[in-house]
């Protein structure tokens, strides 16, 4: 049955013209372990401009969660970033009656960070003042796990009220309108009883809701998710992206989308980014992306969902192989050994470049060198 | 637009005998309270279930967190006592039995014809045990081949499943998650087994490796004529797997039918939701704009609505759905569905929904 397509489907938003709300240029973040090193990221550049959603999507291990924990300056030792930065723009500074809160009421010198080009600062060895203005203020994330990374001694009230007051002086009671306030804005019925609810009295799907809630405190610029729907099941899986969609439009926030789910990126992004063993190897308007994919390895794992509906008694090709051991990766082209399009003396001499066409779509495979065409 | 008709277009020939049915199986778990663990009350986890596996097919059994699957799954390999209802399994010589009903020690020999796959693969198998203990185990224990031809016959297992037999001695964490869900089949293939229960056997998977695994059991299967009973949640596997479905909503059966014809044309209006809930990686129709999102959260088996367990989520509910239970019935032929208006209803499948 054709279908004319609605504009909705057509018209991608445009965010080009919009300002940049983070720039990552050339991130590394190394884990020096006993029995070797894991590059988990390994020179990423990404950007995101506002209102933009930009999803991050690849298999497990290929350094999603670490990269976008490396963004807000929270990679748990023996894990350090080694290279890069981390752009943003600069935030405000701190009132001076915040300041003057340091040790004996001294007024302390500008907190530093390093300088770069259109007012943005870098946030890799920078004060923690610049980064703790920055981490739940500007940006804000949820983690892969909600069930660890809320306390199941407190009541979701509780906690949601503690991470405003981190930020905005505000009384309790004040907080607590806030907390109902945005319980509801994700959804949560009754939150004027559930505010008082501890996490194991709420399901998953809820337990979600709370998280995003709590990202949302203080009106961040860029929402970072991690897997903000792995856990769920289909149908409430639909719920939190038509809410991240919502909040997204109304709040004119920007959304990294960090998901192994090709469908949930098609849903909620405008653009995508494929990494693989710690390298984004290929990037752009995600509509463009998964249309006409360029690198192998991108083609190879839209080849390997089995599509809803493309019932055609066709096998699935999957990519052969396994995924190297985070230790032991190929030299060169890191998806050499499970390509199909390999050649000798070139995929394994040297990273190939990253090559962009006129639109921005960007592949990094020797395929599309000029020369090589 | 027209709308397709419910009956299948080419005669079907006329369907094998089961391989294995349940009767109205039910599974009720007490739920206790307090030190003295009183019984409060309990959680009907799989109620009057009525489910058919025809040998050679594969039935998938989809449903959201916590509606039975697992327990219904783990009743059939008799890991769970069910509380009533039948199992009727038929053995090779034709023969019927209700395996609800065998003792431990008579259930002996249908241990081996019926297997299971474990969804996680870390977990499922012993850190302590090389790979030739691990597959050889269920040979050793069951006395099938002699001492000396374990080594042999294992090794010939690992083959199959696309592991190296050099692999013998080694340890399961010098795997991957992809080599451990080949050995957990490997284990359950030893017994030739006639029934596998692959319980979100891949879900743990990366997608590039759960691919290579779903067309190794496609392939399994075809080489040794084996029966499948595939539990998962995702939609998209089952409709690659699957011959027939299974939709299950708080322990009970609300729809089955075969995968083509239940997936365009659902009789269920949960399984139409569902069908509408999945993400589609096409951007041509990812952000299609009449996508069903379910109100509410799945109902608690321990707390079953009154009338149809689905009314308080259903968008056609209607006054009679909030007091009488609608019963599964044949709505078209090999089509049941257990919906008052299943007859009248006209659902979205993934066509109209836009995915085709
Ligand atoms: N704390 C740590 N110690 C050692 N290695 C780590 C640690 N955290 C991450 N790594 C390694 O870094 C790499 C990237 O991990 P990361 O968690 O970012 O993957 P991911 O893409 O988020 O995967 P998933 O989809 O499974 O969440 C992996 O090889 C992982 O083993
Ligand atoms: N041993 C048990 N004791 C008490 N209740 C149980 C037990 N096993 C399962 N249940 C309950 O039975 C219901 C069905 O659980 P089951 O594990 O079969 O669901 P499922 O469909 O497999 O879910 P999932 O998709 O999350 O695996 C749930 O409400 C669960 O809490
Ligand atoms: S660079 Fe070579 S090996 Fe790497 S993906 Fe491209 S073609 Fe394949
Ligand atoms: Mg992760
Ligand atoms: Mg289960």
């Amino acid at each position: 049955m054709l279908q004319t397509p609605t504009s909705e489907q057509t018209a991608r938003r445009r965010v080009d013209d919009q300002p940049v709300v983070l720039r990552i240029s050339g991130l590394r973040t190394r884990f020096a372990l006993d029995d070797g090193v894991v590059d988990a990221v390994e020179g990423v550049d990404l950007e995101v401009r506002r209102g933009e959603t930009l999803a991050v999507v690849g298999e497990s291990g290929c350094g999603k969660s670490v990269m976008a924990r490396s963004v807000l300056q929270l990679v748990d030792r023996p894990g350090r970033i080694v290279g890069g930065q981390v752009w943003v723009p600069r935030p405000p500074e701190p009132t001076a009656a915040g300041r003057r809160r340091g040790w004996f009421g001294r007024t302390r010198r500008p907190p530093r960070a390093e300088e770069g080009p259109d007012g943005m600062v870098g946030l890799v060895g920078a004060d923690p003042e610049v980064v703790r203005a920055v981490r739940g203020k500007r940006i804000s994330m949820v983690f892969q796990e909600p069930m660890t990374s809320l306390s199941a001694v407190h009541t979701v009230g509780h906690q949601i009220t503690e991470a405003i007051q981190l930020h905005e002086p505000m009384t309790k009671q004040e907080a607590r309108e806030r907390v109902v306030d945005l319980l509801r804005k994700v959804g949560i019925a009754a939150p004027e009883k559930r505010v008082d609810a501890y996490p194991f009295q709420l399901s998953g799907g809820m337990r979600q809701r709370v998280m995003i809630a709590m990202a949302l405190s203080c009106d961040p610029e860029l929402l970072i998710a991690d897997e903000p729907t792995t856990a769920l099941d289909v149908t409430t899986q639909a719920q939190i992206l038509e809410l991240l969609g919502r909040l997204r439009d109304e709040l004119g926030m920007a959304i990294m989308l960090i998901t192994h789910d090709l469908g949930v990126a098609a849903q909620l992004a405008d653009s995508v980014a494929v990494m693989y063993l710690g390298r984004v190897v290929e990037r752009g308007d995600l509509a463009e992306v998964f249309r006409d994919p360029r690198h192998p390895y991108t083609q190879a794992l839209l080849r390997s969902v089995p599509k809803l509906g493309r019932r055609t008694g066709e096998r699935l090709a999957p990519v052969r192989g396994m995924v190297p051991h985070p230790y032991a990766r190929p030299s060169g082209c890191s998806f050499r050994d499970r390509c199909d399009h390999f050649i000798e003396g070139v995929c394994d001499t040297a990273l190939p470049p990253v090559v962009r066409d006129e639109h921005g779509h960007e592949v990094r495979c020797v395929l599309y060198q000029e020369d090589r065409r | 637009m027209t709308q397709p008709t419910a009956t299948a277009p080419a005669p079907q020939p006329a369907p094998a005998e089961p391989l294995l049915e349940t009767r109205a199986l039910t599974k009720t778990f007490p739920i206790r309270k307090g030190f003295l663990s009183r019984t409060v009350g309990e959680v009907r986890a799989v109620a009057e279930v009525d489910l058919q596996i025809r040998p050679g097919q594969t039935v998938g059994l989809v449903g959201e967190s916590g509606c039975g699957k697992s327990t219904l799954g783990r009743c059939i390999l008799r890991a769970h006592q069910p509380t009533s209802g039948e199992i009727r399994y038929r053995r090779a010589d034709g023969e019927v039995v209700d395996l609800a009903q065998l003792s431990e020690k008579e259930l002996k020999p249908y241990r081996r014809d019926i297997r299971m796959v474990f969804q996680d693969p870390f977990s499922s198998l012993n850190p302590r045990m090389t790979l030739l203990e691990l597959v050889g185990e269920p040979l050793l224990v069951n006395h099938v081949v002699p001492k000396n031809q374990i080594e042999g016959r294992v090794a010939e297992l690992l083959r199959r499943v696309g592991l190296r037999p050099e692999y013998l001695h080694r340890y399961p964490n010098a795997f991957s998650g992809g080599e451990r869900q080949r050995v957990g089949l490997a284990r359950a293939l030893a017994l030739d087994p006639r029934l596998v229960v692959a319980d979100e056997a891949v879900s743990a998977l990366d997608v590039s490796v759960r691919a290579q695994i779903l067309n190794l059991m496609k392939d399994l299967q075809e080489a040794e004529d084996l029966t499948y009973l595939f539990i998962s949640h995702d939609l998209g596997m089952v409709e690659y797997m699957a011959d027939e479905v299974v939709v299950m909503y708080v322990g009970r059966v609300v729809e089955t039918g075969p995968t083509d014809e239940l997936y365009t044309r659902p009789l269920h209006p949960y399984t139409e939701a569902l069908l509408s809930s999945v993400p589609d990686p096409d951007p041509n129709t990812a952000r299609r704009p009449e996508r069903i999102v379910l109100r509410g959260e799945v109902a608690d088996p321990s707390d079953v609505p009154p009338g149809c367990p689905f009314n308080p989520r259903c968008f056609y509910a209607e006054e009679r759905c909030r007091t009488e239970v609608p019963a599964l019935r044949e709505v078209a032929p090999g089509r049941r569905a257990a919906c008052h208006f299943a007859e009248t209803l006209q659902l979205r499948g993934i066509e109209e929904l836009g995915a085709a």
